[in-house]
């Protein structure tokens, strides 16, 4: 992984002074979840008086946090909950969304702002669409505002969702947690009262079985040792070659190591029995391996995109339809069902030059997440995708050192991110916490300015 | 016979430098020679074979360990080492008739009837028989007898070659060379330029022309050789009998050259009989035969 | 065996790619090989803080630092070190013996789960001072005062510090192993033909079973290497028939034995986990194939009596007799392929009446061997022959083979120097 000197010199005392002169980026040293950490330290204000505020509020103080509908002037905040599902109009946004903005200079560094409110979708009522939309709107433009590692997201919820659903729990913990680190401008949305609150929020997936794809090595290690860390047992795949990696990778988690070609078509079977025989069980898949053979469309072979459509697409289709059909994987446990989670790339929502065959596959994954959505609702499972933006990878490494300067500082952050962020939002994905979310494509880009 | 003539034990390195002594001398006269062999044997007192000499000896051939008790039996070799500073002042006395430095082994005749231990006191009479032409000069027969306390251990008949001092009329041409085809062989020996000082430093026959290839030229040679008894050591290893009592001959044709590899084979042509053949891989050429009697 | 005695499962195995000598492994050691080997095994079957019966292995060229070679690979495992860990040392059997004997603890109900393997390697190959040199440095080592010490040490001579390698010639004989199996070989009339034809059926095994994808989960790459890289898929008989012997030369026309069908020098490590029924159950681990019987072997081949690499034909008939079985029981036949030539002559033995009357005892000869199965995904010729690790690679490649045909029979031979050989009995399950 490359250094990222000029983070570490910006958060030097000096470095801050002269960046800060210079006009130059400010990228703040994130905070990022470890085991133990609190969901966040410091007041949480809620703002906006609704039922579902209320709920939320009794869920924020069951975490033991310091819960304010009000804080003093000076007083520095960590978080601010924004509920508006009441908003009918544009209108009478205006009361919350000024409260929200006296707030902001109170923010801790890496506070977070969390918008709550109903699916615009999901409302036939021009007035009420439009002031759902204006929240995505406001809450993206704040995103850009925020400083100092602050985030803001939102937390779409479905028309007729209780809002005690355990997902709106498990959204807001993640949202306001370290575990987002690298997360801002996005929207979670909650469509079902689905899924199960952990007993212990610092091991959300023991007892579960997962496979992680491309687990040698960069962001697949990361999503292996991340699964780990909260509780699940982790089949470590990738190609044969792959395998002096994939080893260390498996003894690292205490996984088991699978050596095998994802695009063979038997891929998905050698999965299934690998995880009967020694686990009995599956219940997560990450679909993360994926090649990149850039070229100009105009130079474009039959090798190039044939491969990067096998491997980063055609495979993970295969695959699920053997695994949706297999009775290990589909077997639903209560309110929770199997979880699939594929990359998808922020290349496959805004494209990239140089990467037709990379960017056809990867909003292909987009395409299939949404689209197999009800398949896995039938047996309450999810699938949802995750689509980095620049990430501090092997690969990234091997950029020009000018473009990737540029890469990193590209974004409301101001920084790249780590593999670990890219593991974290899946983790949650998976989690039985989340399984009121599918469909969905969650980007952890820092909120690039590249393609929205 | 004639009552032998008792000597001390002669000391091998004093002789080698007499027999250079009269080398030079005979180069001054070199006709006059005795026709005649010394009638009376030589006798020895051995204070016998030490257990340090055993264990260089072993070392030398990387052979078994002689703990006293399960292998106490030394081997012929170790015996015919003890013997032959008796040969060599036996052939280094005035009256003997070919000189001894340039003597070649051409072969040897052991029956080793009982065995030999380690700490034994030995009595060792050599005598000279058989001056014989050969088409290359003229040799002789070394007889070694070895005893302990009147009882005979160990008899052996070494054939000595005095290379081109012709003390007879040169025989007709040889007898045509018989065309050697080497046996399925079932060891290579790999001999290292030490191989000569390796046996000369157990044996003490520091004879210069197993030493270096220096000291060998000065005798004619082009390369230094390996001694012929240390191939009759590497022979007989691990093949003799604890409680003797058997024959073992070995006939020398071409010297090995040092450094240089042998070929070996052990042929088994009887029930008790073996047959030993070494030869130059690369060329064919034999360098001994021989074989093991077992009683 | 006895009906008592509990079976002894193999639970899988995991080797990483052999590697020609002086190659890609030039700068890895026997404990680098065999750690990577057992750490992919431990990744393969989560073993990882798993405390296990017992490590058992070897490697026949071997450091003297390395004198607890075994357990200190396993230290360098996440396996549980309490594990208990031993180094055997059989030659080229050394895997085998390991694995044998581990099944036997199994079988006694002495241990329930253990890990056989070995390694080799010619390019970290110990070197060796001469004897002269060693006796003056250990004098020198023993000697109480400097003055003693200078005077052990000047007796130093340039040609003291010439290194020794160790050869694989035998050391009773001088011959090298090849220079062996080609007496051998001319004995038995083994012709250069079915040598080669040997040799090129051996490469396209291998290939066709890599490309099968049959060595997934059997082998796991090591420093960038992931498949061996003796495998020539393109080897045919033509090819093989143009080089020169390097063996036997002294037969002249008659020398048959060359590099192709000869294994070369070969670096790598193999690992093969075994368990009670009970054990692999209790920790889900799929059962392979039961390690049934195992018998080991010896000629005197010093004067040539016998063939050096012939062991293995005795050993057989004792462990087939023993077992009641005939070779027509056996599905599939993994002769080591040390040299073609030492698969052929030991198949021409079995196939001699007079050999197998005379020589091993038997009444009738033990027949021949189908040689559809004998050797179906390679052998040593194509992956090479890592000495110790080659045990390893033969139970764990014969052991899936037979998974899934319950009560089918592997026969294995494994020669070794020194006149050994082992013979060994799986059973598919």
């Amino acid at each position: 992984m490359a250094k990222d000197s000029y983070t570490e010199f910006a958060n030097t005392g000096f470095g801050r002074r002269i960046t800060k002169a210079l006009g130059l980026p400010q990228p703040a040293k994130l905070r990022r979840y470890s085991p133990g950490d609190p969901v966040i330290e410091g007041p949480v204000v809620l703002v906006g008086q609704s039922e579902a505020s209320d709920l939320i509020a009794g869920r924020l103080l069951d975490w033991d946090l310091d819960v304010r509908r009000h804080v003093g002037p000076k007083e520095k905040v960590a978080a601010v909950v924004a509920v508006f599902d009441s908003a009918h109009s544009p209108a009478n946004l205006s009361e919350s969304v000024l409260e929200l903005g006296g707030l902001l200079k109170q923010l801790k560094p890496s506070a977070r702002v969390i918008t709550v409110f109903r699916n615009p979708d999901h409302t036939e009522d021009p007035a009420a669409r439009a002031a759902r939309k204006g929240i995505e709107g406001l809450t993206r433009s704040l995103a850009h505002e925020m400083r100092a590692g602050g985030t803001a997201n939102g937390l779409i919820l479905h028309e007729n969702l209780d809002p005690a659903a355990p997902s709106v729990a498990g959204a807001l913990r993640f949202l306001l947690s370290g575990r987002s680190a690298f997360v801002s401008g996005q929207f979670i949305t909650v469509d079902s009262v689905n899924g199960t609150l952990p007993e212990d929020w610092s091991a959300p997936l023991r007892n579960q079985v997962a496979v992680v794809t491309g687990a040698a090595r960069g962001i697949g290690a990361a999503i292996a040792r991340t699964l780990h860390r909260d509780g699940a047992q982790v089949i470590a795949v990738d190609i044969p070659a792959a395998g002096e990696q994939l080893t260390q990778v498996a003894n690292q988690v205490s996984g088991t190591a699978l050596q095998v070609d994802i695009t063979e078509q038997d891929a998905a079977e050698r999965i299934l029995a690998h995880a009967e025989q020694h686990y009995g069980r599956l219940d997560i898949v990450v679909h993360n391996a994926g090649i990149t053979r850039d070229k100009l469309l105009a130079n474009m072979d039959a090798g190039r995109w044939d491969s990067v459509i096998a491997v980063n697409i055609e495979s993970q289709l295969r695959m699920n339809q053997v695994f949706l059909d297999s009775e290990l994987f589909s077997r639903t446990e209560s309110t929770v069902g199997p979880r699939i989670v594929s990359l998808a790339s922020t290349s496959g929502i805004a494209g990239n030059r140089g990467q037709t065959n990379y960017a056809a596959s990867k909003a292909g994954v987009i395409g299939m997440v949404s689209a197999a959505s009800a398949q896995l609702a039938a047996r309450h499972g999810t699938i949802n995708a995750v689509a980095p933006g620049f990430i501090e990878t092997e690969m990234t490494a091997k950029m020009p050192m000018a473009t990737r300067e540029v890469a990193r500082r590209l974004n409301s952050l101001s920084q790249g991110g780590r593999p670990e962020d890219v593991a974290e939002t899946i983790a949650y994905l998976v989690s039985p916490a989340a399984a009121g979310t599918s469909g969905l494509t969650m980007r952890v880009c820092g909120q690039n300015l590249v393609g929205a | 016979m004639t009552e032998p003539r008792r000597i001390p034990l002669p000391e091998l390195g004093s002789l080698y430098r007499k027999a250079a002594l009269d080398a030079a001398k005979s180069k001054l006269s070199t006709t006059g020679s005795l026709k005649a062999l010394p009638q009376r044997p030589v006798l020895a007192e051995h204070p016998g074979i030490t257990e340090e000499q055993a264990e260089a000896y072993r070392q030398l051939v990387h052979g078994e360990v002689f703990d006293g008790v399960h292998r106490a039996s030394l081997p012929s070799v170790l015996v015919h080492i003890a013997g032959f500073p008796v040969q060599m002042a036996l052939m280094s006395q005035r009256e003997f008739p070919l000189p001894l430095l340039g003597m070649v082994h051409l072969s040897n005749h052991v029956h080793h009837h009982h065995p030999v231990t380690a700490g034994q006191p030995l009595q060792i009479l050599a005598r000279a028989e058989n001056l014989a032409p050969h088409r290359r000069g003229t040799q002789v027969d070394i007889v070694l007898e070895i005893s302990a306390a009147g009882q005979l251990l160990y008899s052996s008949t070494s054939v000595y070659l005095g290379r081109g001092s012709y003390l007879f009329d040169k025989p007709d041409a040889a007898a045509p060379r018989e065309d050697f085809t080497p046996p399925v062989k079932t060891a290579l020996w790999t001999l290292g330029a030490e191989a000569g000082r390796d046996y000369a430093a157990v044996s003490g026959d520091y004879n210069p022309i197993h030493l270096t290839g220096l000291t060998a030229k000065a005798l004619g040679q082009k390369r230094a050789i390996v001694h012929g008894m240390y191939s009759a050591a590497r022979m007989l290893e691990g093949r003799e009998p604890e409680g003797a009592g058997h024959q073992w001959s070995i006939q020398f044709a071409a010297p090995v050259a040092l450094p240089g590899k042998v070929a070996f084979a052990a042929e088994q042509v009887e029930e008790k009989v073996t047959r030993f053949t070494g030869w130059n891989p690369r060329r064919a050429k034999p360098h001994f035969t021989g074989e093991l009697i077992l009683p | 065996m006895a009906e008592t005695v509990r079976e002894a499962v193999i639970i899988g195995g995991n080797r990483i790619p052999f590697a020609r000598a002086h190659g890609a492994y030039a700068k890895a050691s026997n404990q680098d090989m065999l750690t990577s080997a057992l750490n992919g095994l431990v990744a393969r079957y989560g073993l990882q803080g798993q405390q296990l019966g017992a490590v058992s292995g070897g490697a026949v060229l071997k450091h003297s630092k390395n004198f607890n070679l075994v357990r200190e690979s396993v230290l360098g495992t996440p396996l549980d070190p309490k594990t208990p860990a031993y180094d055997v040392q059989m030659a080229c059997a050394t895997g085998t013996e390991a694995i044998g004997s581990l099944a036997n603890k199994i079988k006694l109900g002495q241990i329930d789960s253990g890990i056989g393997g070995g390694v080799d390697s010619i390019s970290d190959a110990p070197i060796v001072v001469t004897d002269e040199l060693r006796g003056i440095l250990m004098e020198a080592n023993r000697a109480k005062t400097l003055g003693a010490r200078l005077k052990a040490l000047a007796q130093i001579r340039p040609g003291h510090l010439a290194p020794q390698a160790p050869g694989t010639g035998e050391p009773r004989t001088g011959l090298s192993m090849g220079e062996h199996m080609a007496i051998t070989a001319h004995q038995w009339g083994i012709t250069r033909e079915e040598q080669d034809e040997l040799a090129a059926a051996s490469h396209r095994n291998l290939s066709a079973t890599y490309e099968q994808g049959f060595f997934d989960d059997l082998v796991t790459p090591f420093k960038g290497i992931s498949k061996d890289n003796n495998m020539r898929g393109d080897s045919t008989v033509e090819k093989l028939a143009k080089l020169s012997p390097v063996f036997g030369k002294d037969l002249g026309e008659e020398a048959t034995m060359t590099a192709a069908n000869s294994t070369p020098l070969t670096d790598g490590a193999s690992a093969v986990l075994l368990g009670s029924e009970e054990w692999a159950d209790a920790h889900d681990l799929p059962k392979l194939a039961n390690f049934v019987d195992y018998e080991q072997g010896a000629v005197d081949f010093v004067d040539g009596a016998e063939g050096l690499l012939m062991a293995p034909t005795y050993a057989a008939a004792r462990m087939l007799t023993r077992n009641n079985l005939s070779f027509e029981d056996f599905e599939y036949f993994e002769i080591h392929e040390a040299f073609a030539s030492t698969v052929l002559a030991q198949m021409k033995a079995w196939e001699s009446a007079e050999f197998c009357r005379d020589k091993l005892g038997l009444d009738a000869p033990l027949g021949s061997i189908d040689r559809s199965k004998l050797n179906v995904t390679g052998s040593s010729l194509a992956t090479g022959h890592p000495f110790a690790a080659t045990g390893g690679r033969i139970v764990a490649t014969l052991a899936k083979l037979l998974h899934g045909k319950p009560g089918k029979l592997g026969f294995i031979s494994v020669c070794a120097a020194g006149g050994q050989g082992i013979t060994a009995i799986i059973e598919g399950r």
